[in-house]
């Protein structure tokens, strides 16, 4: 067996998809691609002699004699020299296992050349603006932070970063996430059907690998513009050993973007990112990781009492702090990897000195992935166990405060077993044990991903079923949802998701991609909080189950000077509910509604072109109506179960419902431009970039309290412009 | 072609609207709450104006012109505002009339842009309240009630007057008994506990049995005699399913709940031989 790591020899970041191949004579014995670590793995072959060569498109390749004993597991790091030449043509020719038309059952890659093509108000790419792209996931605008993946609830979605969890990572300004282009390798996102390693959310898993710091050259680069600046500094700390990576951004708009427009713009968000990687020896790396991140927005006066000056503030707060150990032991043919972590998230909403709502969430974390390389098949495990706290309070205009604390445990192991045969086919099917001990319950979850490649023809499919302990609830009044609590589900439900995925892509010549995908998820056990005429925020919680059907038709077009993409999806989530009181209310005992979050129609169109030294681009989104609650208007309720004394009673507020979620919203569109001009100094890269942000002025809503008609919009037309300096890179 | 034209521009349009109404359009005034009583000269009514927002009431009189209808003719409501214990404002109509038994009443409450809500109410027939003898042995005496020619009883209560010597006070205590009435027809039947009640009038007032007597002076008998239309759906008041606009609701073109009653009560003092074996002092 022969293994090892494939890194950039200018900074000694690990290459992802560099091809390793292994051959005797002309005799093809062996390949491989290497992952998102840099790290390959050949084996199954005799004793030999063998040539071994590593090659990736923009380097010289590598090549090898090694001699193999009998048994012997060879350790091999190899650095490619990158060729000048050719890394102008990657950005458009490109990576072709990335792209939004490449889909994967379910799973999309990106790369910060992806990011870095999509309009954005900071010259610096964010990941959120090429995430709702992808047809299936859903915001709520520009403003907001809650991501929606094809029917799942913004709770549902697992955010890993480097291994740890990030619960809320999308600012308030909807441009920007806690994951800056400058920050990132890879990040795969699966709208659904992930496999055994994922785990403890029913939705998506949206996959965060950041890149490491040079180990060679210091770098970095500052950047301004009206919404954020921001500062990245990267190098060596131990040369070739120990690097470090820092990134920073504040948002600015009280000083640039607000002199822009004629309003206000009361958002304040920022983050910091700091990575330690080390080279432990020949065989292990290390690597720290640590997030901050804070976002601020004023919703408007809902939570105060009339007349108030006061303006609520919708606040959160991320915390992560993660270690990751990746070794390869001598004497044992596998990688390992251990992660240890720590995760919190803080959320307010109300008067920003006294908030009338609070909740926080914390976790800690650990994982042990471990996988056997046996020739085409790869065998992989790994264990884990987590403990969280969660705590709310939760208080409010018409309503009394309610606290809740609790501590939960989350243990268990998976094992998966991939295959890549002969005649194109690949696929993975693993068993997932996950253990909720404060449920009592032991679930077993099957995962299967199965792919065929057939010359330019790819199908795809996937199957998995996933539970969740951890809920999201938000309020009813607020139809965009800015304030969620967290909560443990009631014992012993635990609410679970099978999702099924089929999916066909096709290139048609060297620069079309087409994908077709459909899927439907089968939801049972969810939570939803339940429905009641008084004014409040609730916490008590009603069973529900959903059907999730969807399809997305992708079109991507790539060439030397352009890439244009055209999205369509198509989703209908239904809710079947049923609290004990509905047959009373509406004589049936459950209730079928289309929840908040389900935007039936979604369209996306992209294009970027290179002209003249400028790169163009422009984005277009729409997204259909979210449902909401209309109210036939507002009373009071006395409960009239004996002669009251009208004098001392005083009753409570009311809304009077007719049936939830029996509104839609307007719809949501809007058109992004922007040009960028890159300058080549003798110290570094200049670019300037100028924008316009919903270049026709679209009234697109934010907040909607439908108790108060308190409504906030999205961003009015906004001209940007920006500048960048990069250095060292 | 052309209708694919016709929908591209349906959609078009679609998408142009801008603006959320999120209040539907309704002709309901007024929700009411309150009980039209035969035994009292005073008559109110608790008035919610269905309002398109959700705001805090305030001392502005209401623009509602309340009248009750009888045979008697027609009766104006006047407006009273009410500050609650918690700070909370509301609107209490009040009316100077004694209805009569057994006669149908109709509310209508107006409001300033015509909108009617109204509501028709029957008054109870008068009931007869009965106590039986009170008996029992050392530790269980109990004294049989019955209420007959009633609809419904709510909130059936029994105030102890006595008196204790240390401190000399003369107190009046009532014990519920919501849950312990049964019903046969219009009869409706339970039993005053006097041996139990005594622990409840030593646990309230802070006496120490054996040490600090009660001597009982009188007890009364009170209960609300309703109509059958005051019986919630499902069977029990819980606030959590009749907080829901419709649900025990007999106002048209509005919500709320109006019922009809009075207060029935009648007092006693059972033998003191009875009262000493229940744990009550002599004298």
């Amino acid at each position: 067996m022969v293994r090892g790591f494939i890194t950039d020899a200018t900074d000694g970041e690990p290459l992802e998809g560099a091809t390793v191949v292994l051959r005797q004579d002309t005799l093809l014995v062996a390949g491989s691609a290497t992952d998102r670590d840099g790290f390959f793995a050949l084996s199954r072959f005799p004793s030999g002699t063998y040539t071994l060569t590593v090659s990736f498109i923009g380097y010289l390749p590598v090549v090898d004699t090694l001699e193999v004993g009998q048994d012997q597991i060879l350790l091999r790091n190899y650095r490619l020299q990158a060729t000048r030449e050719l890394l102008d043509e990657l950005m458009v020719q490109g990576d072709r296992e990335s792209g939004l038309a490449r889909v994967d059952a379910g799973r999309v890659s990106v790369r910060p050349a992806d990011v870095a093509l999509v309009p954005s108000p900071d010259v610096s790419g964010d990941l959120i603006n090429y995430l709702t792209a992808i047809p299936g996931l859903v915001t709520v605008g520009d403003r907001g932070g809650q991501l929606f993946v094809r029917g799942g609830e913004p709770y549902q979605n697992l955010v890993l970063l480097d291994g740890m969890w990030v619960y809320q990572p999308f600012h308030v300004l909807g441009f920007f996430s806690a994951f800056p282009s400058d920050i990132l390798n890879q990040v795969d996102v699966y709208a659904g059907g992930y496999g055994s390693a994922y785990g403890g959310r029913i939705s998506s898993v949206i996959d965060v690998q950041s890149r490491t710091g040079s180990k060679r050259r210091y770098a970095g680069a500052l950047s301004a513009a009206p919404f954020v600046t921001s500062a990245m500094l990267e190098g060596p700390i131990a040369d070739d050993r120990l690097s470090f990576l820092v990134s920073s951004r504040r948002s600015v708009m009280q000083y640039g973007a607000e002199n822009l427009v004629d309003e206000p713009l009361p958002f304040d968000f920022g983050d910091l990112f700091a990575k330690v990687h080390g080279i432990v020896s020949s065989n292990s790396q290390l690597s720290l990781t640590m997030l901050r991140t804070f976002d601020e927005g004023e919703v408007g006066s809902a939570f105060q009492a009339p007349g108030s000056t006061v303006q609520d503030v919708a606040s959160w707060r991320n915390q992560a702090y993660g270690l990751r150990y990746l070794v390869l032991p001598r004497v044992f043919p596998v990688l390992a990897e251990f992660l240890v972590s720590y995760s919190r998230l803080q959320t307010a909403v109300g008067d920003p000195n006294d908030p009338v709502r609070q909740g926080r969430l914390g976790t800690v974390n650990t994982t042990a992935n471990v996988t056997h390389f046996a020739g085409d098949l790869e065998i992989g495990w790994g264990i884990f166990a987590r403990s969280m706290e969660l705590s709310s309070e939760l208080g409010g205009l018409f309503q009394n405060v309610f606290i809740q604390q609790e501590f939960l445990t989350e243990v268990g192991f998976y094992v998966e077993p991939s295959m890549r045969f002969r005649n194109g086919v690949e696929g993975s099917a693993g068993l997932r044990v996950h253990n909720f001990p404060s449920k009592s319950n032991v679930f077993v979850e099957p995962r299967v991903r199965v792919a065929w490649n057939r010359e330019r023809d790819r199908f795809s499919g996937a199957f998995g079923v996933y539970h969740q302990e951890v809920i999201g609830l938000t309020d009813q009044r607020d139809a965009a949802g800015v304030f969620t609590a967290w909560a443990a589900v009631p014992w012993p439900r635990v609410p679970s998701a099978t999702h099924f995925i089929l999916g066909y892509g096709r290139q048609i010549g060297d620069r079309l991609d087409v994908g077709v995908e459909t899927y439907h998820k089968r939801l049972k056990g969810l939570f939803v909080p339940e429905w009641t005429s008084l004014p409040r925020f609730t916490t008590t919680l009603q069973t529900a189950e959903g059907t999730v059907w969807g399809g997305d038709v992708r079109l991507e077009a790539r060439g030397t000077r352009f890439l244009a993409s055209l999205s369509y999806g198509l989703s209908a989530v239904t809710y079947k509910a049923g609290q004990p009181t509905l047959s009373l209310w509406f004589g049936q005992d459950q209730i079928e509604y289309r929840p908040p979050h389900d935007r039936r129609h979604q369209i996306n169109v992209l294009g970027a072109y290179r002209t003249s030294g400028f790169e163009l681009s422009a984005r277009w989104q729409f997204g259909s109506g979210l449902p909401y609650s209309r109210a036939l208007g507002f009373d009071g309720f006395v409960l009239m179960d004996r002669p009251v004394d009208l004098y001392s009673e005083p009753g409570n507020r009311r809304v009077i419902y007719e049936r939830p979620y029996n509104g839609t919203l307007p719809t949501y569109h809007r058109l992004d431009v922007s040009a960028e001009r890159r300058f080549v100094t003798p110290g570094g890269t200049l670019s300037l970039q100028a924008g316009l942000i919903n270049v026709y002025d679209r009234q697109n809503l934010f907040y909607l309290d439908t108790f108060t008609l308190t409504r906030r919009n999205q961003l009015p037309l906004i001209p940007t412009f920006g500048a960048k300096y990069a250095f060292g890179q | 072609m052309r209708s694919w034209v016709v929908i591209a521009c349906l959609v078009f349009l679609m998408g142009c609207d801008e603006a959320v109404d999120p209040v539907l359009e309704s002709e309901r005034a007024f929700t009411l709450y309150g009980y039209v009583d035969p035994g009292s000269d005073r008559q109110s009514l608790r008035v919610f104006p269905i309002e398109d927002i959700l705001e805090v009431t305030d001392t502005t009189p209401l623009e509602a012109r309340i009248s009750l209808i009888g045979p008697g003719g027609t009766t104006a409501f006047a407006d009273s505002v009410v500050r609650y214990w918690d700070g909370s404002i509301g609107h209490v109509f009040q009316a100077r009339i004694r209805p009569a038994f057994q006669t149908t009443y109709v509310i209508e409450a107006e409001d300033a842009r015509g909108r009617l809500t109204s509501v028709q109410v029957t008054t109870p027939a008068k009931a007869d309240l009965t106590l039986g003898q009170a008996d029992g042995v050392l530790g269980n005496v109990r004294m049989p009630v019955a209420f007959t020619g009633a609809e419904q009883v709510l909130s059936p209560r029994v105030f102890y007057r006595f008196e204790s010597t240390r401190p000399p006070f003369q107190w009046t205590i009532p014990v519920i008994y919501d849950g312990s009435l049964t019903r046969e027809g219009t009869t409706w039947s339970m039993a005053v506990d006097l041996s139990r009640d005594i622990g409840v009038l030593y646990s309230v007032t802070g006496l120490q049995p054996g040490t600090d007597p009660i001597v009982l002076l009188d007890l009364v008998v009170e209960a609300f005699i309703a109509t059958e239309e005051w019986s919630p759906p499902g069977g029990r008041f819980v606030t959590e399913v009749l907080v829901q606009p419709g649900v025990f609701s007999n106002v048209d073109n509005g919500f709320g709940f109006v019922g009809a009653g009075y207060h029935e009560r009648t007092s006693t003092l059972p033998e003191a031989a009875v009262l000493r074996l229940a744990g009550f002092a002599n004298e």
